[in-house]
């Protein structure tokens, strides 16, 4: 009877193994994903910002994350540095130009495991209505089910760099850094 | 020196003056007094690009858009300017090409009445800089710059206060400009405000259409400067000598009539503000 057990355990482990395997589908979980940014002023400090409406995808094939996709899109109107006044300025046409481009999207192309739980994330940028390739170095920080959701949950932290000028965000340079920090933290749900 | 260069008040308040001077000078010689004017383009041209950078081309954004729109009328306001084509010819060219500048760089934005109302001030401005009071006639350059100046100075004002630097610097840069071009003429009237200076208050108005468009300042601000040309006509019947002192006084009053709505412009954006500018 011990062994019939045993048996049927092992097969159903063996049943399921192929099923992890497959890519999961899960959304970005909004109110646990800040995507901040890190400018400095003039030299003389470093002014963290946020976008605060953040919305996306994720395919994730643990075994293989090569095969994982992403994509994100960030509202832009979203932006807060904590200063109304400024947030008010980084709306407008020197910066973000949220009037005509609302959004700002990252949509994965190439994924490389870089160790046992890190890797190389790059995708297709798209800021004020031009598209530049963007890598992300990113740590995965763990699956499973959140004790607080209940629901299947991944984690991760990215880290980048981008030009704002790349991207026509002209104005200020080099004075206000053209070099943007990025900070990001996710956890996405199936 | 870089300090100084960086400086966004020398950019848009020192350096224009000092360079709408010299581009004047250098277009009136190179192509003659009626295209003088065409210092002013220049100038704001220059100051885009030491503020904002050369734009892509073919622009993406609004703004990038305007500089292109400034780089054609330059360009057409130059060739009327120096080949004198018929009065009504001049006009008509100039306020094709900047009514079709105008559509393209605010006609994706315009979606509500709103938008819609502001596209259409925005376009009658236009207008009035293209085919301005007859009884402004542009052998009297001060006067007939003045409402450039003082539209400027409230769109820079303006913006300045509620909206977006640039627009700002490239506001107050054409107001400093233009100052530039009245050095010249003032008390004596040398240039003529001509096809060129017509277009460069065109353009105001273009750059005033991206701020109410395209950024949080309060469109309505911008509204009591548009009386500057009715202000002008108040100072015309102002009761002066008809000696030397009369005609340089003339166009020293109506300038400053001109930029009464002007203040005004800045007062409302104060008031709706509450004054408080961006920290970047």
């Amino acid at each position: 009877m011990k062994t019939f057990a045993v048996a049927v355990l092992f097969a159903a482990a063996f049943a399921a193994a192929p099923a992890m395997a497959e890519p999961v589908a899960y959304k970005i979980d909004p109110g646990h994903t800040s995507v901040a940014f890190i400018v400095n002023h003039l030299g003389f400090s470093n002014t963290i910002g946020r976008f605060n409406t953040v919305a996306g995808e994720l395919t994730f094939d643990q075994a293989d994350v090569a095969k994982s996709k992403l994509s994100v899109t960030i509202d832009a109107a979203g932006v807060d540095t904590n200063h109304a006044k400024r947030d008010e300025h980084l709306r407008s046409p020197d910066f973000f130009n949220v009037k005509e481009f609302p959004k700002l999207t990252f949509k994965s192309v190439k994924i490389e495991k870089t160790g046992d739980n890190t890797g190389a994330l790059t995708g297709d940028f798209t800021m004020l209505g031009v598209t530049k390739p963007l890598t992300l170095a990113v740590t995965f920080n763990k699956s499973g089910v959140s004790p607080a959701t209940k629901l299947e949950t991944v984690g991760f932290s990215a880290r980048g760099v981008l030009k704002r000028t790349d991207f026509g965000m002209k104005y200020g340079a080099p004075y206000i850094s053209d070099e943007i920090q990025l900070l990001i933290e996710t956890e996405a749900t199936k | 020196m870089n300090d100084l260069l960086a400086d966004p008040f020398f950019q848009s308040g020192v350096a224009p003056l000092v360079l709408g001077a010299v581009l004047t000078g250098l277009a009136r010689a190179g192509l003659g007094s009626r295209a003088a004017a065409g210092g002013v383009l220049l100038t704001f041209l220059a100051v885009y690009l030491w503020v904002i950078g050369v734009p892509a081309l073919p622009p993406p954004a609004a703004m990038g858009k305007l500089f292109w729109a400034g780089v054609a009328v330059l360009i057409l306001a130059a060739i009327l300017d120096i080949g004198r084509p018929p009065a009504a010819v001049r006009g008509a060219a100039l306020l094709t090409v900047m009514l079709a500048a105008l559509y393209w760089i605010i006609g994706a934005a315009v979606s509500t009445p709103a938008e819609g109302l502001i596209a259409l001030v925005a376009a009658v401005a236009v207008g009035l800089s293209v085919f301005p009071s007859t009884r402004v006639s542009e052998n009297e350059p001060v006067v007939a710059a003045a409402p450039t100046f003082a539209w400027a100075a409230a769109v820079g004002g303006v913006a300045l206060i509620g909206g977006s630097a640039s627009i700002a610097q490239l506001g107050l840069a054409l107001t400093a400009a233009t100052g530039g071009f009245l050095l010249w003429n003032w008390p004596k009237p040398r240039y003529a405000w001509g096809a060129s200076g017509r277009a460069a208050q065109g353009l105001v108005v273009l750059l005033g259409a991206v701020l109410a468009l395209f950024s949080s300042a309060p469109a309505v601000a911008l509204a009591p400067a548009l009386l500057a040309p009715v202000f002008l006509r108040l100072a015309a019947r102002l009761p002066l000598p008809n000696n030397a002192l009369g005609r340089a006084l003339r166009p020293a009053t109506s300038f400053a009539f001109a930029v009464i709505p002007a203040l005004a412009s800045i007062g409302v954006a104060l008031a709706l503000t509450g004054g408080e500018a961006s920290p970047y």
